[in-house]
């Protein structure tokens, strides 16, 4: 065997994988920063020295740590005692949480502003309701500092109490009995030991909540985005308004401020490895979750202050649940002005919207670009994982230093480093179907890849496939007869992970393929059009997504559960 | 080892092969005068950006030109593409497709014609007939269409109600009475919006290199200002002023009429300005090129300028004093009568930069009031 071959056979699985991250990933951050550099004059730092002068970017940079801060804050302070006590749910309890939490986390972007508008706008449903008590209340302006938190919030939490939720059942509640025999009250435990091995975890769960919320772009957009009197300016608007008002300079000066909210999200990465790293050493530096997670499932844990929790999901089930009774409200009604309730219901909106053109072909377009994504996505990365547990542990430190990328960086900043890299090597790739789905795959890789990588080295994929070795399989038996079958619930949520991102991404579409009409580019269209006469099957379009991915959750959730009774069994 | 070595080199090679290929692309569209045996191929396959059936009455436009000089209807569904990109995206998709074009022709904004011609994606060609429009209102590559020019949409029920006066002139709009109840749209990326900022400035005594009086003034605006409104936030009375171009509001008075809304449109009295749409062809799509060509002529016709008119936007030549334009009474029904018009004055916007004026906007009036 020569080097080549060698070489070849350690590294082919993870192949094709690695080209694509790398020239859909990498490759345009680096040229993102390089062409901060380069206006149409020439190479030189006038961009940065305009940049940095501007009060606006001063603001800019102001508003947006600030937001990404109190988001941090509220998610920790909110989503902690939450992830704590799904941890310690019965499993019937937990999955129905999971699932709401998993689609929550993903009803993201122009949906959602739509949402916050229908319920909190200055004609919404609950400040026209409050109103109604006779409480003076003024609703926040839609491009205020606190209408941002609070819609960005929606996803932030629920994104916050799953990737809480492992580390949770690393205190072990055999801890809690010694403390208990031993005369602590609950308050001496948590102060002592609770507390105590979970800060690292929550606080680097705060620093990722801090970087979800400084990137966000649809949401923001769709909220504020035609004010001209932005109360809060952010980065990512900035980054879209540079776009629309330069053809000349614009894409430099956009990458320049990507730049900037490159490195804010980079500096709170590094600050969460750190953490973790603190985290783990009470271990030996190794993850203690996959023990501990199955040590937990299926107790139910008494616990005294029973008021306080229930209080606590009542009213976080609310929050989750009033946007959507406004738009179910909107998508029945004939027209809805200024009371509480809309004037009229018809079932008009459900039975025409999806016959109007743009609307069923936006619907048809996302759920086939959504699925297209998943299926490429999979293809890609199962081979590379099973590759990593099996033949070449040297590909996993490459997947996750690139799986660190999409996971930190805002959207849009990649989205519009593709279109400068592409706009060098590949113009005409440009404005493409193509070009953006490779961008989703590049983007939803490192979802998939950590669900694939859990499952994997749960189901003991090295042993299966030295089992299967002797019996004389090949690896491509192995993998279609062996290793998918026994990792089939880690795919079914890694697919919903992925399918969830597309379905409802905007920052992508809209700088990578604004002709492309997806659900959120119409949504955006619908919303901000200023001559349209209503919202309703903007309502109806919402709902759908909303309920489809409701669907998929509980599916993947069934999947789940039943594999786990089989393995109890 | 040997053939693995000539393996990869093959796709290499192959692919630079692809590459040249496609960057050698196939020439630009020259001055050359259109056949139109080609055009009326070409029109079955032509494509338009941000042009839509209803902006500008683009929908009639392509019918009635394909009608009348080729027998058919050209305006298929999928003529219309990118419909929602603004001005500047136009510009930069012409430019990154060049060796792939998108669309021949698409509806940009006057202001943002110098950043076109920077990039360099306006075709050579110029229609014989744009000779009747003024040099600063045509040039290789585009002509000007129709006009907009800012005005106020009111709510008169709602202000009436509320007891308050009815605005009139840019300075009304300054009675802190109408706190965030004046919807405008974003400077720079919105046009009606800009051109504001334009009409504002001058209203104010400043003047196309002097934007102190424009930049004081919108600093006292500020307060009452808020996005830019929708015929809902305009008929509940959240955004009972609006500011946008007079035909963008003319759309909406006969929904407004029909759900018994008072409203009335408002040329300000201390002066507004008019702001030209242009229609621009990319200079990459010569598979297009005649197509692209005969419609650039067609614009300024008779025909087309009535048609425009239709819209309920005023067309270039009326504006321009060229009287041959007679716009019949059934296409001016939303119109304002002519003397409303008199403060309005024409600008010559190829040394105004959106970009400039966004900077202006978000650094000196918004940031710093």
């Amino acid at each position: 065997m020569t080097a080549i071959q060698r070489w070849l056979s350690a590294w082919i699985g993870a192949l094709p994988l690695l080209a694509v991250v790398s020239l859909f990933l990498v490759a345009p951050i680096v040229v993102l920063f390089a062409r901060s550099f380069v206006t149409s004059d020439g190479i030189g730092l006038s961009i940065w020295g305009q940049l940095l002068s501007q009060e606006q970017t001063r603001q800019g940079f102001v508003n947006s740590v600030a937001l990404g801060a109190a988001c941090a804050l509220i998610s920790t302070l909110v989503g902690t005692p939450l992830a704590w006590f799904v941890s310690r749910m019965a499993d019937r309890h937990r999955t129905s949480w999971l699932g709401i939490f998993n689609v929550a986390a993903h009803f993201g972007g122009i949906g959602l502003a739509f949402a916050y508008i229908a319920s909190l706008g200055v004609f919404g449903m609950v400040t026209l309701f409050i109103r109604g008590l006779g409480i003076p209340f003024v609703a926040p302006s839609t491009d205020s500092m606190a209408a941002f938190i609070i819609s960005f919030e929606y996803a932030n939490i629920p994104l916050f109490v799953l990737l809480m939720l492992p580390s949770m059942s690393i205190v072990r509640d055999e801890w809690r009995e010694a403390a208990e025999t031993a005369g602590a009250t609950r308050r001496q435990f948590w102060q002592r030991v609770g507390v105590p091995v979970l800060a690292p975890f929550i606080l680097g769960g705060a620093v990722l909540s801090f970087t979800w919320a400084i990137g966000i772009y649809g949401i923001a957009y769709a909220l504020a985005g035609t004010s001209p009197v932005l109360a809060t300016p952010l980065l990512t608007l900035r980054i879209g308004e540079v776009l629309a008002d330069d053809a000349v300079n614009g894409s430099a000066r956009a990458g320049a401020l990507s730049v900037v909210l490159m490195l804010i999200a980079v500096t709170a990465l590094v600050t969460y490895r750190l953490l973790v790293r603190r985290g783990l050493r009470w271990f030996g530096g190794r993850s203690p979750v996959a023990e501990g997670m199955s040590q937990t499932s299926g107790r139910e844990r008494g616990s005294r202050s029973t008021f306080g929790r229930r209080a606590l999901f009542a009213l976080f089930g609310i929050y989750l649940a009033l946007p959507l009774v406004a738009l179910l409200l909107y998508s029945f009604s004939t027209s809805w002005t200024d009371h509480v309730l809309p004037n009229g219901y018809t079932l008009d909106h459900w039975l025409t919207t999806f016959s109007d053109d743009r609307a069923g072909n936006a619907l048809v377009t996302s759920v086939s670009l959504a699925l297209l994504t998943t299926i490429l996505t999979l293809a890609l990365v199962v081979p590379a994982v099973y590759w990593s547990h099996t033949v070449n542990r040297r590909i996993r430190t490459a997947l996750e230093m690139s799986a660190a990328i999409p996971f930190c960086l805002p959207f849009i900043v990649i989205a519009l480093a593709l279109l400068q890299f592409t706009g060098i090597v590949a113009p005409w790739w440009q404005g493409s179907y193509a070009l953006l789905l490779a961008g989703y795959v590049a983007v939803s890789f490192p979802f998939v890849y950590w669900a694939v990588d859990g499952a994997m080295a749960a189901a003991g994929v090295d042993r299966l496939n030295e089992a299967a070795a002797m019996c004389g399989a090949s690896r491509r038996q192995t993998i279609a007869r062996v290793v998918v079958p026994s990792i089939r619930t880690g795919l079914a949520s890694a697919a919903m992970l992925c399918f969830a991102t597309v379905i409802g991404e905007y920052a992508m579409v809209s700088v990578l393929a604004s002709s492309i009409n997806t659900i959120p580019v119409w949504s955006a269209h619908v919303l901000l059009d200023r001559s349209n006469p209503g919202f309703a099957p903007l309502a109806v379009v919402t709902l759908t997504v909303f309920v489809l991915l409701l669907v998929l959750s509980v599916l993947v959730a069934r999947l789940t559960r039943g594999a786990v009774q089989r393995e109890a069994a | 080892m040997q053939s693995q070595r000539i393996g990869l080199r093959y796709p290499a090679a192959l692919l630079l092969a692809a590459v040249a290929a496609a960057c050698s692309g196939a020439g630009i569209v020259g001055r050359g005068a259109p056949s139109s045996e080609a055009a009326g191929e070409q029109a079955r396959t032509f494509v338009t950006y941000a042009t839509t059936n209803s902006w500008g009455n683009y929908g009639e436009q392509f019918t009635t030109f394909c009608q009348q000089k080729f027998g058919f209807d050209c305006n298929r569904p999928e003529r219309s593409q990118a419909e929602d990109i603004v001005s500047a995206q136009e510009i930069q998709k012409f430019d990154a497709e060049k060796n792939n074009p998108g669309a021949i022709l698409a509806d940009v904004g006057l202001m943002f014609i110098p950043q076109a011609e920077k990039v360099g994606i306006l075709a050579d060609y110029e229609p014989p007939n744009a000779s009747v429009l003024p040099s600063h209102l045509h040039g290789p590559g585009w002509v000007s269409t129709f006009v907009g020019v800012p005005a106020f949409l009111v709510n008169k029920s709602f202000l009436e109600s509320h007891g308050l006066p009815i605005p009139r002139s840019w300075h009304d709009l300054l009675n802190p009475a109408y706190a965030k109840l004046i919807g405008l749209g974003k400077i720079g990326v919105s046009a009606s919006g800009t051109y504001s900022f334009v009409a504002m400035n001058l209203a104010a005594g400043g003047s196309l290199t002097d934007w102190a009086p424009g930049v004081a003034y919108a600093r006292q605006l500020v307060p009452n200002l808020t996005s830019s409104a929708s015929i809902d936030t305009f008929e509940k009375g959240e955004v009972p002023i609006s500011v946008r171009f007079d035909f963008n509001h003319a759309t909406w008075l006969e929904t407004l009429r029909a759900r018994a809304v008072d409203a009335e449109l408002i040329v300000p009295s201390d002066g507004s300005v008019y702001a030209e749409s242009t229609l621009m062809m990319n200079r990459y799509d010569t598979a297009h090129a005649d197509f692209g060509k005969m419609f650039m002529e067609w614009v300024l016709t008779d025909e087309a300028q009535v048609l425009f008119a239709k819209f309920g936007a005023r067309p270039i030549r009326s504006v321009v004093g060229d009287n041959r334009v007679v716009v019949p009474e059934e296409a001016r029904v939303n119109w304002l009568p002519d003397a409303d018009y008199s403060g309005v004055t024409e600008v010559d916007y190829r040394n105004i930069d959106p970009s400039q004026l966004a900077d202006i906007w978000e650094n000196q009036v918004r940031a710093g009031s």
